[in-house]
């Protein structure tokens, strides 16, 4: 039985200035492309995702936090994960990414 | 120079159409193979991670539009090294070669080239690649002692 790419399911929450976006799925080529291209960023200077439900960061989702990073700047805002397991904590920290995450707790 | 000429599942490997559209299939592939072996958590995880961006620089580089793009795929496990090989029939190209991107930079100056070839050699232990029949082969391999 063929597998299905996995969706990447968003679930937005708005509070002000700070958007909150809980992942479920992978972060692959084609996830991350819509990643970025669904979230409204309109005013947002926090955005904060949770990574509890992330499986994988391939190096195309990598890049997806470093755009969203790289298109808060102008607006003063930031990006931070939580809750990224330990096996990709250390895909973030070997390639230099650790800053976008949260301190480990 | 790891191997997997002699596969312990299969001689000929499992070929896919080299597409993104195939991840999942790939992947699940590739972790039910490792699922008969000892591998740590950990070790499983850099594998998947490894061939995913392997896989996907296939797909998105390694063809033009007017050639049947496909990606062969052979797994190994011999004296504690567990091995997963790639043969595509694109153009002729090792991955291997390329500059590490500088991964001190800053991340707002930080440039995104490479990303991908450089976590397939900090995630596996050994990397390997030859041009053999017209063909690209390239492997990575795990040590299951770990």
């Amino acid at each position: 039985m063929e597998e299905e790419n996995k969706e990447l399911k968003i679930e937005q929450f708005k509070e002000g200035y700070k958007l909150t976006c809980k992942l479920t799925g992978w972060l692959d080529p084609n996830t991350s492309t819509e990643l970025v291209s669904k979230l409204n960023l309109n005013g947002v200077t926090l955005l904060y995702f949770d990574m509890t439900n992330v499986e994988y960061v391939f190096s195309a989702g990598l890049r997806a936090f470093l755009m969203l990073q790289k298109m808060l700047e102008p607006q003063g805002g930031t990006v931070k994960l939580f809750n990224v397991s330990d096996d990709i904590r250390n895909i973030f920290e070997c390639t230099g990414f650790g800053s976008l995450l949260e301190p480990k707790a | 120079m790891i191997s997997t000429e002699q596969s312990n599942n299969t001689l000929e490997g499992i070929t896919f159409s080299a597409d993104n559209k195939k991840l999942a299939e790939v992947l699940a592939f590739i972790k039910k193979d490792m699922a008969r072996y000892h591998l740590s958590e950990k070790s499983q995880f850099n594998m998947v991670t490894a061939a995913e961006e392997i896989f996907s620089n296939i797909a998105m580089y390694a063809y033009s539009s007017n050639k049947k793009a496909i990606v062969t795929i052979n797994t190994n496990l011999k004296d504690n090294v567990y091995a997963i090989s790639f043969k595509d029939n694109g153009k002729k190209y090792n991955p291997l070669e390329n500059n590490d991107p500088d991964i001190t930079a800053d991340i707002k100056d930080k440039n995104i080239g490479g990303l991908g070839i450089f976590l397939v050699k900090k995630l596996t232990d050994i990397q390997t690649y030859v041009y053999k029949n017209n063909q690209n082969i390239l492997t990575i391999g795990i040590y299951t002692n770990n």
